[in-house]
């Protein structure tokens, strides 16, 4: 049997030090081997100063979120925190590409962040699930993009694809749901990409919306933005 | 407790996100003090606070205050009371505003959704209080020396983000409508710009020390009626840095009070 105790996690300080609506965002990147080099490198730097820049904004500094899922091994290298508490991880590449399991586990994580929101009357806006990648999956990617696909049309949180030069893009596409296909990063253009991230979140912590949805975000796949299609 | 006439301040001002984008200002309200025949003097609040990602909000969320307070007029011209109000007269009302808006973007070559924004009515007579709700922001009341309800709870879905504007149809079948048989003495009403600082969701209760910081000022005034010095005051507090510090939404707040004396 399991005691209250047990199910609440000793995170109600942070809840109380800062009871900010939150905006949660879990990046899922991929650090399989073929990462390796300069697309780790590039990465990391993007990672830093995607905190930097959350900073700079007061009110996405107190209401951003950040989680880090890594795959290749999975493992969540930061747990959700918002961008002063928030520590990048350096990023090391190594290992297979485990996209499907990482994928789960980061829905996962926003079904259980959700519920200690809820469960300290902290009010949320919808999480978003941003996955980078360079690879194709090495497991078994089907039934996590069902239960991926499921989830967005629920409503239950946002899902964005990227792919690094290298990624399988037909199946990202597989992955993404249809009405956001996955976008292809320009290069190694992280940091742009990243401070796109950046924008788009601290423009959301503070959007109100009808049920019609969609806070409008800069469209990243034009001739300055750092996608293309 | 002494009683007086009403008096009342009302403010709306800017967002600070909406200064630096060069937006304007899309919540709008009405305060008036409306003379019945039949009930002596009624006391009205709307606020309305345009959707941010509608093109024309700030249209509609005045025309849609100016609709709402219009039928209520017309209502009482006829020689109707307060206490005759009903949910079916009020979605009258509401379809009113709706048709107007609609009229609007008809005229202007727009869409109905430009012109969403939620809506709150606080219609106080002597003896009876009404209060009408779609969307989020809320409406308070003084309960005792020194707590404050509120009337209805902030609607907002799952995500705190989300909320009803009356241009929705499936939104203007949830609009909330109370009627009681009491006179309330003290009120407030605010749009989510200040939601935050206000009232408190974890507990879902209101910050009470804060609106009874508010309202002796309101309750000092000389005349009944809507003060425009102290409106003044109230918009210049609510583009204060404290203020600005913990919201940068468009943010509106009015407060009426018929003590003199708690």
């Amino acid at each position: 049997m399991t005691t209250d105790l047990e199910q609440v996690p000793f995170n109600a300080t942070e809840f109380i030090e800062n009871p900010e609506n939150r905006c949660p965002c879990v990046l899922v990147l991929d650090t399989s081997g073929s990462m390796q080099g300069r697309p780790i490198a590039e990465l990391n730097e993007g990672l830093a100063q995607f905190k930097s820049e959350l900073l700079t904004d007061e009110m996405a500094a107190k209401r951003v979120e950040v989680a880090v899922v890594g795959f290749g091994p999975v493992q969540v290298l930061a747990p959700f925190a918002t961008p002063d508490v928030f520590v990048p991880p350096t990023l090391n590449a190594s290992g297979d590409t485990p996209m499907g399991a990482a994928l789960t586990q980061a829905v996962q994580m926003v079904d259980v962040r959700k519920q200690e929101y809820k469960q300290f009357g902290i009010a949320y806006y919808r999480p978003w699930i941003f996955l980078i990648t360079d690879g194709a999956p090495t497991d078994a990617w089907q039934s996590a993009a069902a239960t991926l696909q499921d989830g967005v049309r629920q409503k239950r949180f946002q899902f964005f694809a990227v792919g690094v030069q290298g990624a399988n893009m037909e199946i990202l596409k597989q992955i993404a749901p249809p009405e956001r296909p996955p976008l292809m990063l320009k290069g190694l253009q992280f940091r742009e990409l990243f401070s796109w991230l950046s924008n788009s979140l601290s423009a959301k912590s503070r959007s109100q919306v009808g049920n019609e949805e969609a806070v409008p975000v800069e469209n990243p796949v034009s001739p300055t933005g750092w996608a293309t299609v | 407790m002494e009683l007086q006439g009403w008096r009342i301040a009302g403010a709306s001002a800017v967002g600070t996100s909406h200064a630096k984008t060069g937006v304007p200002c899309q919540d709008a309200f009405k305060c008036a003090l409306i003379h019945s025949e039949r009930e002596g003097e009624i006391a009205l609040l709307i606020a309305c606070d345009g959707a941010g990602t509608a093109k024309f909000s700030d249209v509609g969320a005045d025309l849609a205050c100016r609709e709402f307070a219009s039928n209520l007029e017309l209502f009482l011209c006829d020689g109707h009371r307060i206490e005759a109000l009903t949910a079916a007269k009020v979605r009258e009302w509401l379809d009113n505003v709706v048709a107007a808006l609609n009229a609007r973007a008809t005229a202007d070559g727009e869409q109905l959704r430009d012109y969403a924004c939620t809506l709150l009515a606080a219609i106080l007579s002597p003896t009876h209080s009404a209060f009408v709700q779609v969307g989020d922001g809320a409406m308070v009341v003084r309960e005792t020396h020194e707590e404050w309800c509120y009337v209805f709870w902030p609607q907002h879905g799952e995500y705190i983000n989300t909320t009803c504007f009356i241009t929705e149809p499936a939104s203007l079948d949830k609009f909330e409508f109370a009627l009681e048989a009491r006179p309330i003495h003290e009120v407030a009403a605010f749009t989510d710009g200040i939601e935050s600082l206000v009232l408190q969701y974890a507990t879902n209760t209101v910050h009470s020390r804060w609106f009874n910081q508010m309202l002796p000022p309101v309750r000092a005034l000389d005349q009944p009626g809507v003060d425009e010095a102290l409106s003044q005051k109230l918009v210049t507090y609510l583009s204060s840095a404290a203020v600005c510090a913990r919201t940068d939404d468009d943010k509106t707040l009015l407060l009426a009070s018929r003590i003199k004396t708690l």
